[in-house]
């Protein structure tokens, strides 16, 4: 019998190899390999063209990398390569992204694609909302920043005799700043963006894992999710049931003698 | 510039530093777990219903001054133990020493199994089997409810559905009133409620869906926005103000267990709690339903006091007074306590007041 390592990674093996064909045969405009013989199913010319498109937008890039003159261009590589450029809103990936994974569904063909797909755009929005709200949060700093300059350099302000005097006036300026931020309406939306678009990622991921699990005959998560269910209902039915027949039981039974600590 | 540090203080400050910071280093390596242990009054496991225990504390005092017993019940945001911090920090000791027959309802710790437990498991399921456990082994035919924060609401919903079943109705922090308190008061009160209103319905649906239970990390992260520079600098700045006294020092060590230990909360409750009542205020509407009936605060006819502290920046005091309006007693008693949320409990200020109030007022409606 094979190790689970074993067959873990057999099972990445052959998922490299088909995704590397299923993009080949996107980038040719070929039918996926996964899919039946004869004629490309309908909307393999347009996502072929979005894969295209895709591509050359990372030649465009990698070619900005050696633009002048043939020379190395480390301010393009670094962009080629840093995903904080990807994450940008409207960039070239970004909407290649958005455009495969929109495409059209058939039946269960290029399911774990497309979750892989949607799962990397997911982390996308993301990395974005999780990069706006450390702005608001930077930009409240720099408030509280500017407040403590302005109150050390107000020449009728009571002065500031001691390094914890000083430590205190700080903390306070601070602490208002940052808590007008976490009241404010910028704040309270980057934070439930950031908290909804980890949530919908950590989701994407679990669909991920869930197909693995299928794979390898292991129960998901939504199922023993379900499993969990079943359970708190039994418990439930059965406290009920405990409920409904404890004064019956108790009403035949002498009533017990009041009991008092010593 | 306002900036004027006399050279010779600035040394003295230096050197006063150094030496706390000596002796705050030799304390710290000399305290070990048992000296930061909370919740150590000693108590017997009496009932137990799937991760719910009820325990009955060891009498302290040689007679029971009260007959109607009480029972304790916390919420799911947090434990059970803030009532009985350390030995000089106890409502419990408080209540003990004074003769009261006295119980306490553990949640447990919930797991991903509990995201489907609701609000009506909690409250008629397990805190009624509680009830009714006291009520059986102690021959009474009903009990006093102490409830805390959300144990309040609990307690509450319960006494209004199961008027029959209680003597004396006992709410501390607890809010009622979910949408008050935060106009004109101080900017770091009343923020859990914008925090929970600033999420769409379904955005507390998906984040339940994602984590099962609604995360205990994530409610401390949502409650050091209260006060962000004290949660930034407490292991240095806070620290360092009172690690070269040993009292002050395994306070805040003991404080900061208490802080960690904060579970999750069933997803489903949870769901119930954010949504029902924190985003649409149902319970002082009227509207709040449990398995489908709603909970009229009309029929909690027994006896009320309502205890609220005056700068809770958790539950603001005018969320808690919002009770007084909705009960069907006349015999309502309202108390303010100097102090916080949880200063109402473990601060030294309030210790003596919190317990000396609960107890004469139980007391004299025995």
């Amino acid at each position: 019998m094979k190790g689970f390592e074993q067959q873990s990674n057999e099972w990445l093996k052959f998922w490299n190899e088909n995704q590397k064909s299923l993009f080949q045969a996107w980038s040719e405009g070929k039918p996926s390999p996964f899919a039946m013989h004869g004629e490309p199913p309908p909307g393999t010319e347009v996502m072929s063209d979005l894969m295209k498109r895709s591509m050359e937008d990372w030649a465009s890039l990698a070619k900005d990398a050696w633009a002048q003159g043939g020379k190395f261009d480390p301010a393009a590589m670094r962009k080629l390569f840093d995903p904080a450029e990807w994450k940008r809103a409207g960039s070239h990936f970004d909407m290649g992204l958005e455009k495969l994974t929109e495409g059209p569904t058939y039946a269960t063909l290029w399911d774990l694609d497309k979750k892989m797909l949607n799962t990397q755009k997911l982390w996308v929005e993301r990395a974005r909302d999780v990069e706006h709200y450390w702005e608001v949060i930077q930009a409240a700093w720099s408030r509280a920043l500017e407040r403590f300059m302005k109150q050390l350099s107000d020449p009728k302000a009571e002065p500031i005799k001691s390094g914890r005097q000083m430590l205190d006036a700080w903390l306070a300026t601070a602490n208002g700043a940052l808590l007008e931020m976490h009241r404010s309406k910028e704040f309270l939306e980057a934070q439930r963006r950031m908290t909804r678009s980890s949530t919908e990622y950590r989701l994407a991921e679990r669909e991920i894992a869930e197909a693995f699990c299928e794979m390898h005959h292991i129960p998901t998560r939504s199922e023993m999710d379900e499993v969990q269910r079943v359970v708190t209902e039994l418990r439930r039915e059965i406290r009920a049931m405990k409920r409904v027949k404890a004064p019956a039981a108790a009403a035949s039974r002498k009533a017990p003698a009041k009991r008092r600590r010593k | 510039m306002r900036v004027k540090v006399d050279p010779t203080d600035a040394v003295k400050e230096f050197a006063d530093f150094s030496r706390r910071m000596q002796q705050g280093r030799d304390l710290l390596d000399k305290t070990r777990d048992e000296d930061v242990k909370i919740a150590t009054t000693p108590k017997t496991e009496v009932f137990r219903q799937d991760k719910t225990v009820l325990y009955r504390y060891d009498a302290v005092a040689k007679k029971q001054s009260i007959s109607t017993p009480v029972l304790v019940v916390y919420g799911l945001v947090g434990r059970y133990t803030m009532a009985d911090l350390q030995e000089d920090r106890s409502l419990v000791r408080n209540l003990l020493a004074q003769g009261v027959d006295l119980y306490v309802v553990d949640w447990g710790t919930p797991t991903r199994i509990d995201r489907w437990l609701t609000l009506e498991d909690f409250i008629d399921g397990y805190l009624g089997e509680c009830v009714d456990y006291i009520r059986r082994e102690a021959g009474v035919d009903k009990v006093s409810l102490l409830g805390i924060c959300e144990g309040g609401v609990f307690t509450i919903c319960y006494a209004a559905r199961n008027p029959d079943k209680v003597k004396s109705l006992v709410t501390t922090i607890t809010p009622v009133d979910f949408h008050a308190g935060s106009k004109g008061a101080p900017l770091h009160h009343g923020l859990i409620g914008l925090w929970a209103r600033s999420m769409a319905p379904e955005d507390v649906d998906r984040l339940v869906e994602a984590n099962g239970n609604l995360p205990g990390e994530l409610m401390s992260f949502v409650f050091s926005l209260m006060t962000p520079m004290n949660a930034l600098t407490k292991y240095n700045v806070g620290l360092f103000d009172v690690m070269d006294d040993q009292k002050k020092l395994l306070n805040f060590l003991r404080m900061e267990k208490w802080l960690a230990d904060r579970p999750d909360h069933p997803g489903e409750a949870a769901k119930q709690w954010l949504k029902n009542l924190y985003q649409d205020n149902q319970l002082v509407k009227g509207e709040f339903t449990l398995d489908g009936e709603k909970v009229n605060l009309k029929r909690i006819t027994m006896p009320v006091l309502n205890i609220f502290a005056e700068e809770d920046h958790i539950v603001p005091p005018k969320s808690s007074r919002a009770l007084k309006g909705q009960v069907g007693t006349k015999d309502y008693t309202e108390l303010a306590l100097p102090g916080g949320h949880v200063g109402v409990f473990v601060s030294g200020k309030s210790q003596g007041i919190l317990g000396k109030n609960i107890f004469g007022w139980l007391k004299s409606h025995s």
